[in-house]
């Protein structure tokens, strides 16, 4: 049912005509790209609790609950998954509804189709990614807004994006 | 309309895509809000991680459906009208900021008129509707996201994967449409955007 992944299975299992693992993107300094990976293939769909010690791919089904803290998450462009969902870092490509919560970064490439609730320290979005849902910000306990943060040019936030970089660092608050 | 004119030195020659500038409705609107602890904001896209962080450092928790994108797609693929409404399910009197940027740019009038009153339904007594509009010679140009950056400098980011309708729409016929919406403040820009706020009865 699972299918872990360190790189001497990935080849065989290509040998062998199944699904090619979806590499981790080097480009996402965020996404770990070491470690163990466990996928679940294409034509399996699964209903339960999941919890782990390493990274969770999902290119079939999930319904239900996934925690892996301390790992990351992915849900490929195939993939469907609905429920809750806790890691440390996510990626999603597929359609997803439910709640995220991430320790660290929450990615929504452009074929996502997400609906539900975030809860994470950084979010990046690109566009033409269907979303609809509520946002909640990890914050600092001394970085509570109380204010409006005008993105002033002399603070200690994250300068200025250019028009065509879509994921964004977290903002430091005053 | 008691429009003020706000100094904007880019792009005052109209060319097909207006450039950024800088807002000062947003600066004003988050001082209508007051405090924004408990504050409820949605927001009806063009969807931009840029914007969802921004908002989402300043309240507990930030809204965001996309619009834009169920809007192209219902209007590509024929579907029901009641449809594409549905995707407004959020609860009366939920929000206590809505904003719309220039989405009612690319409505008819039946529609919007059906924008505005799904948006007073959503928002609480007295909470606010921000609006952005094209000047008229930005009728057939690329759709933006308006991404806000260092000072509340405004970036618009072409959405090339939005196919929609532009429809001009004067001071005056906004103002028309926004029925239990007395107006607030708008602010109008050398590049030809506006920034308009009103303000739920």
């Amino acid at each position: 049912m699972f299918r872990k992944s360190k790189q001497k299975v990935t080849d065989d299992a290509q040998g062998a005509g199944k699904p090619a693992e979806t590499k981790v993107s080097p480009s996402d300094p965020s996404m770990e790209p070491g470690g163990h990976r466990t996928t679940i293939a294409p034509d399996i769909r699964i209903e339960g609790h999941i919890r782990g010690k390493e990274h969770l791919e999902i290119e079939g089904s999930l319904k239900g609950t996934a925690e892996i803290r301390d790992h990351d998450f992915y849900l490929g462009q195939k993939g469907r998954a609905e429920g809750r969902f806790m890691a440390k870092n996510m990626r999603i490509s597929g359609k997803l509804r439910g709640t995220l919560e991430a320790e660290d970064h929450v990615e929504f490439t452009q074929e996502a189709d997400f609906l539900g609730e975030i809860k994470a320290k950084r979010i990046s979005i690109e566009d033409g990614a269907y979303f609809k849902g509520g946002i909640e910000i990890y914050r600092e306990p001394e970085q509570n807004a109380v204010a409006p943060q005008k993105p002033d040019a002399d603070s200690n936030r994250t300068p200025d994006l250019a028009p065509e970089k879509r994921s964004v660092q977290k903002q430091e608050g005053n | 309309m008691a429009d003020s004119a706000v100094p904007n030195t880019e792009n005052p020659g109209g060319n097909s895509r207006p450039a950024g500038y800088t807002s000062m409705m947003l600066e004003f609107y988050f001082a209508k809000l007051g405090s924004l602890q408990s504050k409820r904001l949605l927001d009806l896209g063009p969807v931009c991680a840029e914007n969802i962080m921004f908002f989402a450092h300043q309240v507990k928790k930030f809204y965001v459906c996309d619009l834009f994108l169920r809007f192209a797609r219902n209007q590509s693929q024929e579907l029901p009208e009641g449809e594409f409404w549905g995707h407004l399910d959020y609860a009366p009197q939920s929000f206590d900021g809505i904003h719309l940027w220039d989405f009612i740019d690319h409505l008819t009038g039946q529609q919007a008129a059906t924008l505005v009153k799904k948006c007073h339904r959503m928002l609480m007594p007295g909470g606010k509707l921000l609006i952005t509009a094209f000047d008229e010679r930005f009728a057939s140009a690329t759709i933006n996201s308006f991404v806000i950056g260092q000072g509340y400098q405004i970036t618009l980011r072409p959405q090339f994967h939005l196919d929609l309708p532009w429809n001009y729409r004067s001071n005056r016929t906004l103002a028309l449409l926004m029925t239990g919406f007395p107006k607030v403040k708008s602010f109008l820009y050398r590049n030809g955007i506006r920034e308009l706020l009103f303000q739920r009865d």
